[in-house]
């Protein structure tokens, strides 16, 4: 009996000491920063921006550079985005500029373009010819079928992937919305239970924001003091989430910590003070929503100096219905890009030199027009059709090769959704992105297929 | 006396055909409206309100900023307005900033009255009370009220302002 005690005893031992050991060998680490484990992957840029040229580009009038020739059967090609590609403006025909008519073509605000000094994907697949399904692609590397609109993304996106993998802080990631329709807020993270909202990305969509609205009921905002005000407000509320916690399961927030929150709060009040003394830094044209939008994204940047922000734009959009006011959005686009990246080499000292930055539209646009007529009697376009699904990517800046171009319009190389793993790859977690294994198939960085 | 009051006016007024009639007024007015006697069985009486355990049902950002503002301005946001700031709180990822600017901005109205710090401190229960009350519809449990009442009288830079903002912001008041 004794024997069979020490046996039992034994084994028992044995065995704990077997599930202890590989509990601790699987058991992750929870590192300083946050995360679980070390992200695998080498960090080549300290800072991403990526731009979602989004709003339905036709390859035609943006890197094939064929201005009216590819659409309205006139013979007057030419670049009109000469901050990002290399090629010569339209002489004729100008409609795209400011003034009465467009007539004045924007000046350039880059002395190189983006194409020459960094690297050009000519022709890529877009994985869904729409606005939100092309920019899921863009943010969670996929497009599910059953995602709708009014719905999270349903697989993770990139920001939930940089903070759980690559222990980034809230405030280190950000999406710059061009506004709150199309669902656009609900895209700073996913609806996975194993990301979600702790890993989101930080989100404003700034000409509401920052606009009328926003104006008239956040600009008045108090600032507290930190110690004497905030802190004993914080401890009541947390014994009031405590006691409200013992019997619910409240929802919680981003993840911001209380002094991310205060510093975003300082932002906003910074924001509005700019707004109201004219002082934001704003590309030299802003007579559209995407210009502003770029303005405010800049304002990000210098504030934050995040490791990755993401802004979209869309005014391109208006191609549903005036090709004319499509061609001088195009136009605008370029300008704000050309805006952010000059801001970031000049304006911004932590990132000059350090950040690298991707444009990508999220669809293209139809190869044959609607019958809707413009000013100029030029027709517009849909986007439904194979041309819908032809995009572009043009990258530069920080572990970006120069002077490269890859593909062309009869070799297309590479898809939407490379874009989110390219920018995984940049800040070292493409490993983890990879092995989630919820990217579309194919989907792999563009520096790996260059 | 009302009643015969009454009746001897309309005898003169309107002569005997309205006497039956206004005999039923001078008994209903009478006898017939008076209120209800108090019966308490010897038994305290207790004012019922929801408990926390109820709540379940998340606010939308409409239904949290329309009661915010009626609980403090004790009156109801134009629509219009209501739509508006529902469209701000959209355009900001996290949520929980969205709710404390515009708190701080609401603050910061004129028009805006708050109980003063010294009353709060000379009757801390009934504050509490009311406290729980405007913002949770309920009354506090014994454990609460012996919390936040210890807390306000620990915490001298907390005035009725930062309370109030401590349960406008809480988890409980986000649900109903």
């Amino acid at each position: 009996m004794k024997k069979n005690n020490h046996a039992s005893n034994r084994r028992a031992f044995i065995k704990k000491a077997g599930l202890a050991a590989a509990g601790i060998s699987v058991a992750p680490y929870i590192l300083p920063s946050g995360r679980l484990f070390a992200p695998t992957g080498m960090r080549s840029s300290e800072h991403v921006v990526m731009v979602a040229f989004a709003g339905g580009v036709r390859q035609q009038e943006s890197v094939l550079q064929r201005y009216l020739d590819d659409s309205q059967g006139e013979p007057y090609p030419g670049n009109i985005m000469y901050n990002m590609f290399d090629g010569t403006p339209p002489e004729n025909k100008i409609v795209f500029g400011t003034g009465t008519g467009g007539l004045n073509p924007i000046p350039s605000i880059l002395s190189q373009t983006i194409e020459s000094q960094g690297t050009i994907f000519r022709e890529i697949s877009a994985l869904s010819a729409g606005h939100f399904g092309g920019l899921n692609s863009l943010v969670q590397g996929s497009t599910v079928t059953t995602q709708g609109l009014k719905q999270r993304p349903i697989n993770p996106t990139i920001f939930e992937y940089l903070r759980r993998h690559g222990g980034y802080s809230a405030t280190d990631v950000w999406f710059v919305g061009n506004g709150i329709g199309n669902s656009t807020p609900l895209l700073n993270h996913s609806a996975h239970a194993d990301y979600g909202a702790a890993y989101a990305g930080n989100f404003f969509a700034p000409t509401v924001t920052f606009g009328s609205s926003g104006n008239q009921f956040m600009a008045d905002a108090k600032i507290y003091h930190p110690e004497n005000e905030l802190t004993p407000m914080y401890k009541l509320k947390t014994f009031l989430d405590l006691q409200f916690q013992s019997l619910t399961t409240a929802g919680g927030g981003l993840g911001n910590t209380e002094d991310e929150k205060q510093n975003i709060k300082a932002f906003m009040k910074a924001m509005y003070a700019k707004v109201s003394d004219g002082t934001l830094d704003l590309p030299p044209v802003t007579d559209n929503g995407d210009l502003y939008t770029m303005g405010f994204a800049v304002e990000v940047l210098k504030w934050f100096k995040p490791a990755f922000m993401m802004v979209n734009l869309s005014a391109v959009d208006s191609c549903h219905s005036n090709f004319s006011n499509y061609l001088a959005a195009l136009h605008r686009a370029d300008h704000a890009v050309g805006h952010l990246w000059n801001s970031i080499q000049t304006g911004i000292p932590e990132l000059s030199g350090q950040t690298s930055i991707i444009c990508t539209p999220e669809c293209g646009r139809n190869l044959q027009p609607n019958n809707i007529l413009d000013q100029n009697e030029w027709l517009a376009f849909d986007h439904s059709d194979s041309n819908s699904l032809r995009a572009w990517t043009a990258m530069a800046g920080s572990g970006i090769p120069e002077g490269l171009s890859v593909g062309s319009e009869t070799n297309p190389v590479g898809r939407v959704s490379d874009s989110m793993m390219t920018v995984a790859d940049l800040l070292g977690v493409k490993p983890e992105v990879q092995a989630a294994g919820m990217t579309a198939p194919g989907t792999m960085s563009l520096l790996d297929q260059i | 006396m009302q009643g015969f009051k009454y009746l001897h006016m309309a005898t003169h007024m309107c002569g005997l055909r309205s006497i039956g009639m206004l005999l039923v007024v001078c008994a209903m007015a009478s006898s017939g409206c008076r209120p209800e006697p108090e019966v308490s069985f010897e038994l305290q009486g207790l004012e019922v309100t929801p408990g926390f355990a109820e709540k379940d049902r998340l606010k939308t950002n409409e239904q949290w900023v329309a009661i915010v503002h009626t609980n403090l301005f004790q009156t109801g946001m134009p629509a219009n307005d209501l739509y508006n700031v529902a469209r701000v709180f959209e355009s900001i990822g996290d949520q929980s900033i969205a709710r404390e600017v515009l708190l701080s901005n609401f603050f910061n109205q004129p028009d805006l009255t708050l109980t003063p710090a010294e009353e709060m401190l000379a009757d801390p229960d009934a504050f509490i009370d009311e406290t729980y009350i405007r913002f949770f519809t309920r009354f506090p449990t014994q454990a609460e009220r012996t919390f936040v009442r210890a807390f306000i009288q620990n915490n001298p830079g907390m005035t009725p302002e930062l309370v109030y903002m401590s349960f406008a912001l809480s988890e409980e008041y986000r649900y109903y």
